[in-house]
């Protein structure tokens, strides 16, 4: 078979092994993803990304907490404990960060995700 | 070409298109959203031997027949469709645009594969998968790459045999195709 | 040598254009497709995932009774790699976990509804096309004879060896090509709505709504 390519042919031959390589680039580069807030209320879990700003509401032992993500960041923001440590703990950002309200048995923990 | 023939071209070539997405269709694919591109030759053909604005008809045409056959019409796989065919042809009018003579069916339709997983992805991240939309690109820009090539060098071939083709460039076009 | 004609002549009779059914046969096409099209607005905005799934299968089978066959493959397909890259992003209460990897509620149920929506959209879509659609103007036109001409295109046999390709579709091409009719094409007799349609559509169209309007009240 003839191979009649041109000079601008090689153009998009280029472009398009580029497209190939760059996006496996990226994914190796990102697939580590946002981290995210998992959430233990007693025996259950939940994961919320911290990318997604909202409100929850978790009825842990004692009685209803509310958690809130904003600004890539997430937080007790309302506990139903007496001393209130958890609020004091601060907000999570990065992988390691920890937050927890053992009385009403609610525990926060940021990761990476994968 | 004369603005009777082209009356009788656009049409002719949107059911070839119409024509080749059936085929394309019934070739068994491993993944269902890895396509041939095969409704793309009539419209690499059309830049040789039609107007600019002719072959933009020719594009809506082929998108909405494809929309209207396959009962798609309004709904997302549609806008996948439409924007992934709007954006191929875009592409390919462009890159002829800018090089004209310097430019084979090849490279044509690698711009026009690129420029279809590029928008459907953009659709996809939008609409359907959200960030998990990265894992499918390196498959679908390596599946165009290679559909794209073939269907290029396949394109490139058809030009330069069928008779059919050289009867109507031979009617007085914007660019010649050198034989 | 594999013969591509008669397979796709046989895909335009399974796609049903032609079938007669009480769909095309009491209900103009135009109409059909007016009265499908203002059941579209309210299902895109339905919020229930089991309103939505309802109604995608009420227009399935409408679909079914209207074609005489369905493929429901690939809307299963559909759905599940839906599901599938959602879950991908975990979001919402854990269920269980897959070895390491979270499956989680929220992200499921975001899942569910894009591909019950896309579903439903492409099933409502598929039941307002009938055959003889009058598009009104130039444009109309245009698409009658592109319409034309592929039905011509998929009556030829193209011979498929490698070595005889290029020739044989450039001769069907030719073929077809040079006997293109250029006049006005004949539109056969518009079926016309018998009360039984116009029933069916007024309940179709009423449903629908109705479903929408309920959650407004439920919530």
């Amino acid at each position: 078979m003839k191979f009649r390519v041109k000079a601008a042919d090689l153009i998009f031959i280029i472009l398009s092994l580029a497209l190939i390589a760059g996006s496996l680039l990226f994914i190796a580069r990102h697939g580590n993803g946002t981290p995210r807030a998992i959430i233990k209320v007693r025996d259950t879990e939940y994961i919320y990304p911290l990318n997604m700003p909202q409100t929850l509401t978790f009825h842990g032992e004692l009685g209803p907490a509310t958690v809130i993500i904003r600004d890539n960041a997430v937080f007790f923001q309302e506990s139903p404990c007496r001393d209130k440590i958890c609020i004091h703990m601060g907000e999570g950002r990065k992988d390691g960060d920890f937050m927890a309200c053992l009385p009403n048995r609610i525990i926060i923990t940021v990761e990476n995700s994968r | 070409m004369s603005s009777t023939e082209s009356r009788k071209l656009i049409p002719f070539l949107a059911a070839l298109c119409l024509f080749l997405a059936a085929v394309e269709y019934a070739i068994p694919k491993p993944l269902p959203f890895l396509r041939l591109g095969l409704a793309n030759l009539p419209i690499i053909i059309s830049l040789f031997l039609l107007k600019p604005r002719e072959t933009l008809l020719l594009i809506f045409l082929k998108i909405i027949g494809q929309g209207l056959i396959t009962g798609t019409l309004f709904s997302y796989i549609f806008l996948f469709s439409a924007s992934g065919s709007f954006a191929s042809g875009l592409a390919m009018m462009g890159a002829h645009r800018l090089f004209g003579r310097k430019i084979s069916a090849i490279g044509l339709s690698l711009a026009g594969a690129a420029a279809n997983n590029i928008a459907q992805l953009a659709v996809a991240y939008f609409v359907l998968f959200g960030s998990a939309t990265k894992y499918i690109a390196p498959i679908l820009f390596i599946s165009g790459g290679i559909t794209g090539f073939l269907l290029g060098l396949f394109t490139d071939r058809f030009m330069e045999r069928s008779k059919w083709f050289r009867s109507l460039i031979g009617t007085g076009t914007e660019e010649e195709k050198q034989a | 040598m594999v013969q591509v004609t008669d397979r796709n002549r046989d895909r335009g009779r399974e796609t049903g254009m032609s079938r007669k059914s009480f769909f095309t046969q009491s209900i103009n096409p135009n109409t059909l497709f007016l009265g499908t099209m203002a059941c579209l607005l309210p299902f895109l905005f339905l919020r229930s995932l089991l309103f939505i799934f309802i109604e995608m299968l009420l227009f399935i089978t409408l679909n079914y009774l209207k074609k005489g066959k369905i493929k429901l493959l690939p809307s299963i397909i559909i759905i599940v790699s839906l599901v599938f890259f959602n879950l991908l992003t975990p979001v919402g209460k854990v269920l269980f976990r897959i070895g390491h990897f979270p499956i989680t509620l929220t992200a499921l149920t975001i899942g569910l509804r894009k591909g019950l929506i896309l579903t439903g959209m492409v099933q409502i879509s598929k039941f307002a096309m009938g055959r003889n659609l009058h598009f009104p103007g130039k444009a109309g036109i245009l698409v009658g004879r592109t319409f034309a001409c592929f039905d011509r295109i998929t009556a030829m046999k193209i011979d498929l060896a490698p070595s005889q390709l290029i020739t044989s579709i450039d001769d069907a091409l030719t073929k077809v090509y040079s006997t293109m009719e250029m006049g006005t094409e004949e539109h056969p007799a518009a079926v016309r709505t018998t009360k039984y349609g116009k029933i069916f559509l007024l309940a179709m169209i009423s449903l629908c709504w109705i479903l929408f309007l309920i959650q407004g009240i439920n919530l």
